[in-house]
Order: structure tokens, then sequence, then C-alpha cells
């Protein structure tokens, strides 16, 4: 058993960051990292950094673990590449697999930091399963940090800041983008990014979503339509694109596995990604001696990430009673931290980072504000219907004052100004929903049963929905988040009808529309192969419990356990139920985190079993 | 809601479900099933899922023999599938004292009826090419031992009782039984039921429910751990135990070999989490016993619960002469998914007809643990 200060889990910049601060700490520290070089997500970045010139900015990623590695103090350091840690056990010890000596070992730690980083999230669409689709993070690693090429010819969905970049260097590295599809009506990342993709000549579709993947043994082309501004596919606007690579750049999830395992409370949070642990601002959990950092602690960008990996390397180095100055270590980097968090994208991580601190601050401009302005916020508790606008740009427009007959909406005489909103004149008619022609007016209210809210959605394609239909509810980029029941549907004479469905209430910023439920044979499970029928059928027969179905059908019994269907999974239980499956189990997460072979746990050269072991 | 039953039965796992089975086909549909989480949420949805009859007590193996009788019309008398072969068990025997148990095992075994063989090391071999017999000194073979998945087998089970008009409670815990007027007032955190029968198939939790009225029953709960690697192509037909190292495993229908072992430092507990400890133990009797599949890899460990009674021996009947009522299924000792159909019919007659009917199981009932007169079950990991 291996004996140390401080096992950090992780080399990416949360890990380095946290061993940057616990070796000048003096403290003995291992590095665990499965890949073959440190630096995790940094290796592959080969553009610039936006941030404070203080800390990287205009530098390019994959320098940026370079520079970190010299901070530290080598002398307390041991780095052990293609290592990874399979398990925390009930004992605390963790479980760790050097790859390349095929060999498992214990670590006793006295402080423990996850910095695990994420994994990258899929949609189900026909045929999803086959050779030759790839999460973009799949790809950076194949492509900037292996060297090979995926494909020659790929097809990009989703067009945030990954899939924008990864199609720029797939570019550079000499494939050809066929086009980039995107969901929304407009790009999800930043326009500099789309910019240079735009002027090297690819497509660019918006509107469009990805229907089916076609090939024998692999993908030979892929079915694509255009969606109406409701994300319903447009009849007889699907075209089909040949290519030899699908690219998945549909968001990240936090890998919480060891978190799970260690006992840590896990909590759901969209905004960072999914299942993410409560811990504190210093990055402790609530499990004594388990410390927190980066993505890992839920999604967010590189630098901050470094920032937490520091925090926590602080707080273990304050836990094991090193003399230093902390006030001052943490309030710099805390404040930091704070500047990043700014602006629209980075407040909604700042609230929800609040939630998982348990930190009640009021936080100016959260989501359902965005770019129009909200004169008097609805009280909390306000049980008649309110409206959230989300008109974020300088749109000469104004139907939704005039439509308001209670002066709740006031725009004035430049029709170009962003709408302001005042709660306590709105009477919740939401009428100003269908007279919207961006459709960026929603409603919300309590639906009179705890913690359920009714977000009403403005809805233009047919066939309409009924009261009672099960939809997937889906949020700003098309994400499924969860299955949904619709509520009720109020029919417009524009056209523009309101559908309303029942959503937890803690997605209601988060749920902006919903597509109708299930393909059925979509694959969920794509470790065993089992679709999305089989699961609905399951639970319609009553396996209506999440460890019911893992034994009726196996989900989630497959190498990445779980890793990628349980969420969507829980949703279904949920649409099919009415029951809140995450306020039950939701699965034990059990070691090893990812299989490695019986060979690893016997020693070379010793005889292994025999009549002596008994 | 229904707040009376005929029968209610404590535990959700496949020893409940087998007795509801058997109630529903002697005519009793009145039901209702309390179980504190989900269907098999205790030892049934965390077994590895054998069907062996090589036991060394008459009574564990005529119990085991009806029970393959069952699980062979299983699937055609429920229609619903539980992954079940019988591709036989091999118990491996190291020294010249172990075969000369199994000899005599194996003798006693064939007096009532089974068909197994004291087996060479070079039959061994055949009949599990992949296994390590250098040092082996004999085998005891049974053809028609299988295995099962035990969550399948109590789904199926249940889906028919709930046709029949059954009631199961998930969810739905045990809080107190209390006599009341010759019948038994059963409190639930959903709610109390009148019940004129309640049997016991609580599994690790069956000392809790006997203390609800008073009794001590001598059974306690056990962590066994267990693990299941990638599936792989078909290649290991038996189940395999090897009572010399404490391991037992075996290739499950869909490719996973799933195995465990026995750890005689396991303190009693509920608990049923993951230790390294078994993992690394584990790893060095496979490797030894499967020298070929060294490179397989682990998929998954887990744990489960057993419920173990003095002898190894399941407890079954009238909790006492006071309380006729009051039925165990109690104390499998980790085999209860295997012996679930004969001990199912066996509790259902006792409570429609007053005494089990097919089978005689008066030995292993709690008269024997009143009189300290066990007859000790030896082959157990």
């Amino acid at each position: 058993m291996i004996k140390t200060d401080v096992l950090i889990v992780g080399g990416g910049p949360a890990g380095l960051g946290a061993a940057i601060e616990t070796t000048k700490a003096g403290l003995r520290t291992i590095v665990v990292d499965e890949n073959q070089r440190l630096g995790g997500q940094l290796i592959k970045q080969t553009h610039k950094f936006f941030g404070s010139s203080s800390h990287f900015a205009g530098t390019r990623g994959i320098l940026i673990q370079d520079e970190l590695v010299k901070e530290m103090e080598k002398g307390n350091l041991k780095l052990l590449e293609e290592t990874a840690c399979s398990a925390i056990f009930d004992d605390g010890i963790a479980g760790i697999y050097d790859v390349k000596r095929n060999r498992f070992e214990k670590v006793k730690a006295k402080r423990t930091i996850i910095a695990a980083g994420a994994s990258e999230k899929f949609i189900p669409f026909r045929n999803n399963d086959l050779p030759g689709i790839y999460g973009a993070g799949g790809v950076q690693t194949l492509m900037n940090a292996g060297g090979v090429l995926p494909g020659k010819k790929i097809l990009m969905i989703g067009a945030g800041n990954i899939g924008l970049i990864v199609s720029y260097q797939l570019l550079q590295a000499g494939a050809s983008v066929v086009g980039i599809i995107e969901a929304a009506p407009k790009q999800g990342g930043y326009e500099v990014h789309l910019a240079k993709i735009k002027r090297m000549g690819v497509p660019v579709l918006f509107n469009h979503s990805i229907i089916a993947a076609e090939g024998k043994d692999k993908v030979e082309a892929a079915v694509i339509g255009e969606i109406d501004k409701n994300w319903k596919f447009i009849d007889g606007k699907q075209r089909r694109i040949e290519c030899d690579t699908i690219c998945l750049a549909v968001g990240l999830t936090p890998t919480s596995e060891l978190l799970w395992q260690a006992g840590v409370e896990m909590m759901y949070l969209p905004a960072l990604g999914g299942y993410v642990p409560r811990h504190n601002e210093y990055m402790q959990t609530n499990v004594p001696g388990i410390l927190v950092a980066g993505d890992a602690a839920g999604i967010g960008e590189a630098t901050s990430a470094i920032i937490e990996g520091r925090l926590a390397g602080l707080s273990a180095a304050k836990g094991l009673k090193v003399k230093m100055d902390f006030g001052k270590r943490y309030n710099d980097l805390l404040t930091y931290l704070d500047g990043l968090r700014r602006g629209s994208t980075g407040f909604k991580v700042k609230a929800a980072k609040n939630t998982v601190w348990n930190k009640k601050e009021e936080i100016k401009g959260d989501a359902f504000a965005r770019g129009s302005k909200t004169k008097r916020a609805p009280e909390p508790g306000r049980k008649k219907p309110y409206i959230v606008i989300e008109c974020d740009e300088d749109i000469p427009c104004n139907p939704c004052e005039a439509s308001c007959s209670f002066k709740a909406i006031e725009i004035g005489q430049d029709i170009t100004n962003p709408p302001v909103f005042d709660a306590e004149k709105c009477t919740g008619c939401l009428k100003c929903i269908t007279s919207c022609p961006g459709l960026a007016i929603f409603g919300i209210a309590e639906s009179g049963e705890p913690g359920k809210t009714v977000i009403s959605i403005p809805y233009e394609m047919l066939p309409l929905p009924e009261k009672g239909d099960k939809v997937w509810a889906c949020g700003r980029e098309g994400e499924i988040i969860c299955e949904a029941v619709v509520h009720s549907v109020r029919k417009s004479p524009n056209k523009t009808h309101i559908a309303s469905i029942i959503v937890d209430g803690e997605y209601k910023n988060d749920i902006r529309h919903f597509i109708p439920f299930s393909a059925k044979d979509a694959v969920i499970c794509r470790c065993l192969d089992i679709t999305c029928g089989e699961i609905e059928e399951a639970i319609s027969r009553g396996y209506t419990d999440f460890e019911e179905l893992k034994r009726y059908l196996r989900v989630t019994t497959g190498p990445c356990q779980g890793r990628t269907c349980r969420s969507i999974i829980m949703g279904m239980i949920k649409a099919g139920t009415g029951i809140d499956p995450s306020k039950g189990s939701t699965g034990t997460r059990r070691p090893p985190e990812a299989s490695l072979p019986f060979s690893a746990f016997v020693k070379k050269g010793r005889r292994s079993g025999g009549k002596n072991e008994k | 809601m229904k707040n009376s039953a005929a029968v209610g039965i404590i535990g959700g796992g496949i020893s409940g479900a087998s007795a509801a089975y058997f109630l529903t086909k002697l005519g009793v549909n009145d039901i209702v099933i309390f179980e504190k989480s989900y269907l098999s949420s205790g030892s049934t949805g965390r077994c590895g899922g054998g069907i062996r009859q090589q036991w060394t007590t008459p009574a564990n193996v005529k119990l085991a023999m009806r029970s393959v009788h069952h699980f062979e019309r299983y699937e055609e008398e429920l229609d619903f599938g539980f992954d079940y072969v019988q591709k036989g068990y091999l118990l491996l025997a190291f020294t010249d004292k172990e075969k000369a148990a199994f000899a005599k095992t194996v003798e006693m075994q064939k007096s009532l009826g089974l068909k197994v063989d004291l087996v060479t090391k070079e039959d061994a071999k055949e009949i599990v090419p992949h296994l390590n017999t250098s040092e082996l000194v004999a085998a005891s073979f049974c053809p028609t031992d299988g295995l099962g998945n035990p969550f399948l087998a109590t789904y199926g089970y249940i889906e028919r009782v709930k046709e029949k008009g059954g009631t199961v409670l998930n969810h739905t815990r045990v809080t107190a039984i209390e006599r009341k007027g010759g019948e038994y007032l059963v409190r639930t955190d959903k709610g109390d039921f009148t019940c004129k029968y309640i049997l016991n198939a609580a599994g690790p939790w069956a000392r809790d429910c006997a203390e609800m009225l008073g009794y001590d029953i001598p059974v306690k709960p056990e962590r066994h751990q267990i693990l299941v690697t990638e599936p792989l192509e078909r290649m290991v037909g038996p189940m395999i135990i090897d009572f010399y190292h404490g391991f037992y495993g075996s290739q499950e229908k869909k490719g996973g070999f799933v195995m465990g072992e026995g750890d005689p430092s396991e303190p009693e507990s509920y608990k049923v989490s993951s230790h390294w400890k078994f993992i690394e133990s584990i790893a060095r009797k496979f490797t030894y016993l499967f020298p070929g599949f060294r490179d397989v890899k682990i998929l998954r460990q887990w744990a489960g619960s057993y419920c173990v009674s003095p002898d190894a021996q399941p407890i079954l009947g009238p909790i006492s002469d006071n309380d006729p009522n009051y039925m165990l299924s109690v104390g499998y000792s980790g085999h209860g998914f295997m012996l679930a159909p004969a001990t199912g019919e066996a509790v259902a007659e006792w409570i429609v007809h007053g005494k089990p009917r097919t089978m005689d199981i008066s030995h292993l009932t709690m008269e024997r643990i009143r009189k300290g007169d066990f007859d000790q079950e030896h082959n157990v990991v």
C-alpha cells in the first residue's frame, strides 16, 4: 500500500493547479492520470485562450500545462501517467491501475482531490451506434494528441465553442468538414470562432438536426433535417449528406463515478452539466478528506479549473496543518474566480455554484432576465403565472408591448429597446407568448403540485400535442433534459399556440422546448444495445424503479456503467411514472471505475492462487 | 387502499415471489407483498445465479432437485425467460481428504436419484478445457445443475402473481407486527394491514422481522462480494466451485464471468459495500484456476448479504406453536435463489393445507433449532 499526503486524480488543469499548491506547501503529492501525457484537455487545445492576461490569456492551451508543471515543487511530486484511479473503496483507500505495467495498487492518502474532468454527452438518433460516430473531445484526442485523423469527410453536430473549435482544428489537420449543423437558429459559441470556420468555406446550417446515420458497417452518410422554430423537423426538408465521420459536440457532463463511490453527496444541476458533487467554495466535499476541482465539480472552462484546483490544493494544505497565510491566498483566488464568472454565460455557472456551495447571494442578471430587463421581479412563492422574456438583441419589434393590456411589458419609443418586464403588473394571462414573433416569451407557473412547475411554450407545429402526452423536454441547446407531460394546449387564432408542460421546478430556467416522445429504435444503452422502445416497454410493464430496470434489461451494466445513458433513463422513468427517480436510488457506482484485467492484481513472478493461498 | 390480505409476505425477493406464485396456483390470490425498497433489492438482486443440487445434506439435495424440476418447466409455464442454462456444476477436490468426502457425498446424492459422478482430473479437464487441473485430485459433476437469472426469475413470478390479483407494495417498510384477534396487524410506513398469515421472506432482515413478534431466530446477515467481467464468447459451461480456496465462478448466458468467494473473516453486518481485499484475492484465485483468462477485464464488483443459519440449511414453516400462522422462509445461507421454487411450493402448501404435501421438510423447521439437532451443510462458499 502506497502512503502519501495527497492523491490527485486527474492531471488536467484542475489537478495540476492543485498539485502546484500541495507541492509548494511541502506535501507529498501523487498525481495519477490515465492518459499518456499530463494536461487533460489542455494538450488538445491548439487555440488561444480568453481570460485575464495574468492567467495565461493569449497563450495556447497546449503550452499551459508546461507552465503549470514548471510552478510545482518537484521534490514532493510523483507524477503517474497512464495510471487510472479505479476505485475509492469503503474505507477510503483508493485503487489505482498502472496501465503500462498492468498493476493494481492501493493508495492511502490523507487528502484525495478528485479532478477527473468531464465526459461527453451524446444524443439519440437512428443508428447512433455505428462505427464512425465520435464525440468532439474524442476527435480532438485522436487528432491533436494522437496525431490520427478519425476520417476524411466530417459532419459536425453542434456549433457551440467546442464544435466550432474542433471543426477549425479538423480543417487545420487537412480533413474536410462537410458541414456544421446546429439545431438552434444561431451558434452557441463565440462569433469569432464561427467567423473563422465560415471564411474557410464550411457550410453552417442552423435550424438543422440529425435524424439518422446511414451505412452498412460504418458511417457512410448522415440524414439531417431542417427544423422549425419549435425544433420540429419540417416535412420535405430532409437531406442526405455523405460523410465518413459524424462528430458530436453536444455538451459535457462531469465525471463523477469516483465521487459517488466515495459517498459524496451529489446534486443534479443542468447548468453544471448534470450530477455534481456538493462542495463548498474551498472545494471540500461532505466526505472528510475528499476534495474536488475543475469539470468534475461542475462543467466550466479551463482557467476556472486551474483556480479551483489551486483552491483545493490550498484546502488540503490547510487541513493538514501546513503553516501559511491562507486568508490572502484564498481571497485572491476566489476574487479572480468570481471575475471569470460574470456575463451571461458566467452568471449561470455562478448561480449554479452558489446552489452547490449552499451560498445565499443575490445575483443580478440571473438566467431568466438575460438581455431583456426586469423592473420588478416576481415575488417568491407567486402562484399565478408570470413570463420570462429571452430577447437578447436589439430587434426592432414590439408586439409584446402592444399585446399587454396591463402595461407589464415596456419598450418605449425606440422599438429596438429591449423589453422591460414588470412582474407586479403581469396578471399571468400569457397573451404576450402568442404575440412574440421571436417565440422568445415563456410562461412559468407553479403547478399546484409541490416542486412542479408548468412551463408554457409558444408552439407552431402540427399535430398539436394533447394533454397528457409524453414529450422530451429540451433546453436551449436542444438537449434533452428530461421527459415531461403536456399539461394543456391553448390554441390561438394567429397559430402560435401555447403548449404547457409540467417539469421539475429546478429546470424552470433551463427547459424551453420539447420534442415528441421517442424514436423507438434509438439506442439508449449503447454498451448493450438497449433501445428507447425496450426501456419504454419495461417501464410500462411496471419496472419503474431504476434498480429494477437495471436488473430487468441490464441497462447501465456495460463497460461504461451508465455514464452516457443513466440520466436519459432517469428522465424516461420520470415521464413514465411521474415519480422523480433522482429522489430514490440512481444505481450504485461500483469499482472499478473503468474495466481492468485480473492480471493487474497478480504480481509477476509470484505464483498466483494455489494451495498456499488457503 | 387495500388494508387486509389473507397472506402478507414480507420481502420482494425470490423466496417471497415464489411463495406468492405457488399460493396463486393453489387458489390463494389475496396476497400482499411488502417490499421496503424495489423488487429483488435484497440478496436476490445481488445473487450469482447458480442452481446446484450437489449438497451434503439430504434435505438440501431434495429441495434442490425439486427446484430444478420446477426451473426446467419455468419458462414454459410462466411464459417468461430467465436465461436458464443447464451446463452442470463442477466441484473441485484438491486433497485426498476432499476426494474421500466427495465420494461419500456423491453416494448419498445418487441414492436420492441425482445424476452425479465423481470424476477424474482428466475428465474434469475434458468438461472444462480452460481449467488448470495441474494440482486437481478429483471433481464431482452434475450435468443438470445450471445457471439462471435470479432477478428475471423473481419478476416472472411477480408478473403472474399480479395477473391473479396479488398486490406488490414497493418502497413499503414493515415497522411492526402485532397479534390481533387470531390475525396479525402489520404496520408499515404506508399504513396498517390485517393479515391472516404472515410469511417472513425478508432475507438478511429476517431476524428483525421475527423480533417484531418477540422471537429471536438464529440467522444473521453477512456480506459476500462478487464481480462480473466483460462478456466473452461462451467457453466455460459449468459453474466451478472450489471449496479449498473458497471460490465459485461461472460464465453466465450473456458471456460475462461472474464469481465470488467466501471470506471467513467477514463479520456480521448489513453492509453491501465493496472492498479491495476481495478484488485482489479473487484475482489470485481466478488466474490460478484459469491462467488463460489473466487478461479478461473486470467490469464491476458488488456485494450482497447472505442470511446465514446455524447449519447452512433453510428454516421453513411456523415460527412457533404459539404462532402457527407466522411462517418462515429464511436462513438460506446464500442459496435462496436455487432453492426458491421448492421452498415457495412448500410454504404455500403449509399455508393452504396446514402442512407441505409434495415434500417432507419436517427436519427443516424451527424444531431442529430448538433441539440443537443440526445437520451441517458443508458445501458452502
